[in-house]
């Protein structure tokens, strides 16, 4: 009996999480492009994976993204109409929304994607299991998978491994430094900020999962390249720590950072606020509860610049926004 | 207006005089061959059918070409791919755990003398899950790709034995207490997952749900042939002990009187039982619900006699998994659903029929 | 001196203490072929640990217990299957095994043909009056008709000893007599029959012995007649009773007396 409960509400949150990429619009998910210039791809091109193996691509007219940073950048890369499958979890661009989803990156199947013809399958190293890459694979399709990029060097990585991939270095490097470039800004702008507020990021997945961010959690670097103070870090945390209403007060952050997703598995603001502590901090008696999409936040992909700069805005009131319609997030 | 004890009594009496009718049972000699058939044609459907197209000419061309022998039918390199070295494992695995799960569950129903058993009583199947759970958390990968295979197997393994000697008193193990200790660590077992997964992030826990789902995905031949001895040594040797089964059956004290060495039977087949079991779990995940329903449904239609139960029983949850996982990864192609839960979704209203069946016919339970 | 018939089964100075509690007591025993030896006695005296104890599912803490010449202990089950058949008290059978099948896995120990299963199963079910219930499913029996199934299933295993604990606890007055004349079959055969009675009276009709267990310990062991002594069993069972002649079989006449000799009213 249990099992069959657990079972249901997991396929349940499967079946919920499909159009969850759907419902993001409220939040702050950056400014909208318009469509890039198509990319003229040079092929074949051989390159050495994240397992050292030598993979050769010959056609990128039909790609398979296997997480959503990749799809994005593709995207970027003047390729997107190249993608032939994604994995759920991108959501961003939407004009990607009508791409087939081939199902989570970690548990991909293998008949599945092949049914789809692609010419080239690109990820990172945690898609999985190995036995249906190695599937793929035999079937004779190229599979390049890059290094997990995790600092606020990412960005750049994933592009250059993935435009070296499908042979647009050219418009891989014009893509990098238009991101150094928007990043470069929001730093410099960060560095005019007079304030320094104390930002919290809470990371909740749902009423079990309700933990504070710390050393090493992902946000810490942003928020202080936002220029802000991670309480978290501050007050001692590293990685995560559950949620207890006396280390909420005793952090006494300005400003509470949390996800797209995981304050909507909470009921929303009002759900927040019910979190013991809470209310009680500086943050939550001023309602400065700061709200971004997972990927936007912490995808560590081309938007980074553009969400720095956001963020840097939104946590330094002194600093006047410019009145451009770009600056207004997604409806 | 009847009264609902009325109402209840109406259908003891009811089935009372259906089941007062002399048995009306499918002998074996019809059963077995119907099922032998029945699976080879699930086999030749499962791999057949997927989301890439391949006709049955070309498939026969694959196989034939791989088994040495040369054709002249054309096939792409994909459509060798997609039968050869993904569906036709795949298949095989589905056979194998199918009947192991559904042979594992009929032998135990058999030990505890319990319609309501299967092999999560013993524990092999929260301990294999606790060992995945602890090897993808860790994250250490001591073993390479068969690390969470290895940890489910060792895990299932190691917590049958502890169920087993916590349960033995002056060399002698009591049904009843056996299923009080296995309730007892799967319990123990339940928190130390919980803590696992409260240490895990986020794409740990993703991993960690998708394996206690179940999936056929991970079928490559070599994983195949690396849990063929095990599933051979359990459906081997288990129908070899359908008649001491029987005489089990009867109670414990009137087998031992009719000869039966209880102890030494019942723990031959519970270590046959786990090895089997937890090789089939290492590389599917966990799989509910087969080893609970298929070995009724067999009895309904054949009997209790052991001898035709046990082969029939496997026989039928190979099939069952075959046909199941064939549904599971065509019904949203490309995606595929978690077979663990189709299984389920399957298998617990039927399960509630049962339970509810079974209280109807004996009264209050 | 060897016997000419020599004891089937010997118990000589058997004793079983469980923690504080000492269940039997210096019981000593033999059973001959050819004797139905019938146990009686208050709740508690022994009667069930004396069977456990003489069916070899429990060892004595002191005493010995032998069978056809060999300790008990020292036969493996199968083979003890073959020498000693046990009806248990209650059988928790829940599977849908017919009749026929319940019956036909008494023959387990023994090396059948089909011919010979059938022969004995056919041979067993019309002893105990049951060919007519033979393919009924056991769970949709009555009490009364399991009790006779499983009487079946021990006389297939034809073994020389029959243990018999309350065979009679479920059934009317007919099959209570059936059963016990059946035991005076197997005995008139060759066996041996060692029988728990609570009805007195019924022992006293049928069984060629008796032996009284009083607090562990047998207390009288012999015909009828002998055991049953007015004195004795009022002071075993506590309560006033008298031993007549029954007025028509020649046996004693075992007559309760209720409160202060008088009747019920």
């Amino acid at each position: 009996m249990l099992r069959f409960a657990r079972g249901l509400i997991f396929a349940l949150l499967m079946a919920a999480l499909l159009p969850l990429g759907t419902l993001v619009a409220t939040a702050h998910d950056g400014p909208h492009d318009a469509t890039p210039v198509p990319a003229t791809p040079t092929l074949p091109v051989t390159v050495t994976d994240a397992n050292g193996q030598q993979v050769t691509v010959t056609d990128v007219s039909r790609i398979i993204a296997l997480n959503g940073a990749t799809a994005e950048i593709i995207w970027d890369l003047g390729l997107g109409q190249n993608l032939a499958g994604v994995d759920v979890t991108a959501t961003y661009p939407p004009e990607i929304a009508d791409v087939p989803k081939i199902g989570f990156g970690r548990q991909l199947s293998a008949e599945g994607i092949i049914s789809l013809d692609p010419t080239v399958v690109i990820g990172d190293t945690t898609a999985g299991p190995p036995e249906v890459l190695d599937q793929i694979r035999q079937a004779g399709i190229p599979v390049v998978l890059y290094d997990q990029f995790t600092d606020l060097n990412a960005p750049y990585e994933k592009i250059d491994a993935i435009a070296a991939a499908l042979g647009v270095s050219e418009a891989g490097d014009a893509l990098k430094a238009k991101v150094q470039g928007e990043y470069d800004s929001a730093i410099a702008l960060a560095k005019t900020a007079t304030s320094h507020p104390r930002v919290l990021f809470l990371y909740i997945r749902g009423t079990s999962t309700l933990l504070i961010g710390g050393e090493g959690s992902g946000a810490d670097t942003i928020i202080d390249a936002a220029g802000g103070i991670d309480a978290g870090t501050e007050a001692g945390v590293k990685g995560f720590a559950p949620i207890t209403a006396e280390a909420l007060v005793t952090a006494a952050p300005d400003v509470i950072l949390v996800m797209t997703g995981g304050l909507q598995s909470i009921g929303g603001i009002d759900g927040l606020m019910q979190i013991p502590g809470v209310a009680e901090t500086p943050a939550g008696q001023n309602g400065a509860i700061l709200e971004y999409e997972d990927q936007y936040l912490l995808g560590l992909g081309p938007r980074l610049g553009e969400m720095l700069t956001e963020l840097t805005y939104d946590l330094h009131p002194e600093l006047e926004r410019p009145a451009t319609p770009e600056a207004t997030p997604g409806a | 207006m009847i009264s609902a004890g009325a109402l209840l009594d109406r259908r003891r009496r009811a089935t009372r005089s259906r089941s007062a009718a002399s048995t009306r049972r499918v002998p074996a000699s019809l059963l077995l061959p119907f099922l032998v058939a029945l699976l080879l044609v699930a086999i030749v459907l499962a791999a057949g059918i997927g989301a890439v197209r391949v006709g049955p000419m070309q498939i026969m061309g694959i196989v034939l070409h791989h088994l040495g022998l040369t054709t002249d039918i054309a096939f792409t390199r994909q459509q060798d791919a997609v039968v050869w070295a993904i569906r036709i494992p795949r298949v095989l695995l589905a056979t194998m755990v199918g009947a192991a799960l559904a042979i594992s569950g009929a032998v135990l129903q058999g030990i505890f003398r319990n319609p309501l058993a299967d092999p999560s009583i013993i524990g092999v199947s929260s301990g294999a899950a606790f060992g995945a759970v602890s090897a993808i958390v860790i994250g250490a990968t001591p073993f390479g790709l068969m690390t969470t295979p290895v940890a489910a197997f060792v895990g299932g393994i190691i917590t049958t034995l502890v169920v087993w000697s916590l349960s033995r008193r002056n060399g002698r193990v009591d049904t009843v207490t056996l299923i009080l200790v296995g309730i007892a660590l799967n319990s123990m077992i339940g928190a130390g997952m919980g803590m696992l997964n409260y240490m895990a992030d986020d794409e740990q826990l993703r991993s960690v749900v998708f394996w206690s789902m179940g999936s056929l995905g991970g079928a490559t031949w070599r994983n195949d042939l690396a849990i063929l001895p095990l599933i051979a040594l359990g459906l081997i040797v288990l129908p070899r002990k359908a008649r001491e089964l029987n005489l089990l059956v009867l109670g414990e004290r009137e087998a031992r009187h009719l000869g039966v060495d209880v102890d030494r039977t019942r723990f031959l087949m519970i270590v046959v039982v786990a090895l089997t079991t937890a090789a089939a779990v290492a590389f599917a995940g966990i799989i509910g619900f087969v080893g609970l329903i298929v070995p009724h449904l067999i009895r309904l239609v054949a009997g209790p006699d052991h001898r035709v139960l046990l082969p029939a029983s496997a026989l039928a949850g190979a099939t069952l998994l075959v046909l199941t996982d064939l549904l599971a990864r065509t019904i949203v192609s490309p995606l595929e659903l978690p077979i663990g839960i189709v299984t389920s979704l399957l298998g617990a209203p039927f399960f509630l029929f049962l339970l509810l069946r079974t209280r109807w016919q004996h009264g209050v339970m | 001196m060897t016997d000419v018939h020599p004891a089937r089964l010997i118990l000589t100075d058997v004793s079983y203490t469980v923690g504080a509690a000492t269940l039997l007591q210096g019981v000593s025993l033999a059973v001959q072929p050819g004797e139905v030896l019938v146990l009686v006695g208050p709740n508690g005296a022994g009667k069930s640990t004396l069977m456990n104890v003489i069916s070899g599912d429990l060892a004595p803490t002191s005493g010995t217990v032998t069978l056809d010449g060999r300790a008990i202990g020292s036969y493996r089950p199968n083979e003890l299957a073959l020498r000693r058949a046990v009806l248990p008290q209650q059988s928790l059978l829940q599977f849908a095994f017919t009749v026929r099948e319940v019956v036909e896995m008494g023959r387990a120990p023994h090396d059948d043909t089909a011919e010979e299963l059938r022969a004995h199963v056919e041979r067993a079910l019309e002893r105990t009056e049951m060919a007519l219930f033979a393919d009924r499913v056991y769970p949709s029996l009555s009490g009364g008709e399991k009790a006779r199934a499983q009487l079946g299933r021990v006389l297939a295993q034809e073994t020389p000893l029959l243990l018999l604990d309350e065979p009679t606890a479920s059934l009317d007055i007919r099959h209570q007599q059936h059963v016990m004349h059946l035991a005076q079959d197997v005995a008139a055969e060759g066996g041996s029959v060692v029988a728990v009675i609570h009805d007195l009276n019924l022992a006293a009709s049928t069984a060629h012995r008796i032996a009284l267990l009083h607090r562990g310990r047998i207390v009288s062991d012999g015909a009828p007649w002998v055991v049953m002594d007015e004195q004795l069993l009022s002071e075993v069972y506590q309560c006033p009773i008298a031993v007549s002649k029954h007025p028509i079989l020649n046996c004693p006449l075992v007559l309760p007396l209720g409160r202060n000799g008088s009747t019920v009213t």
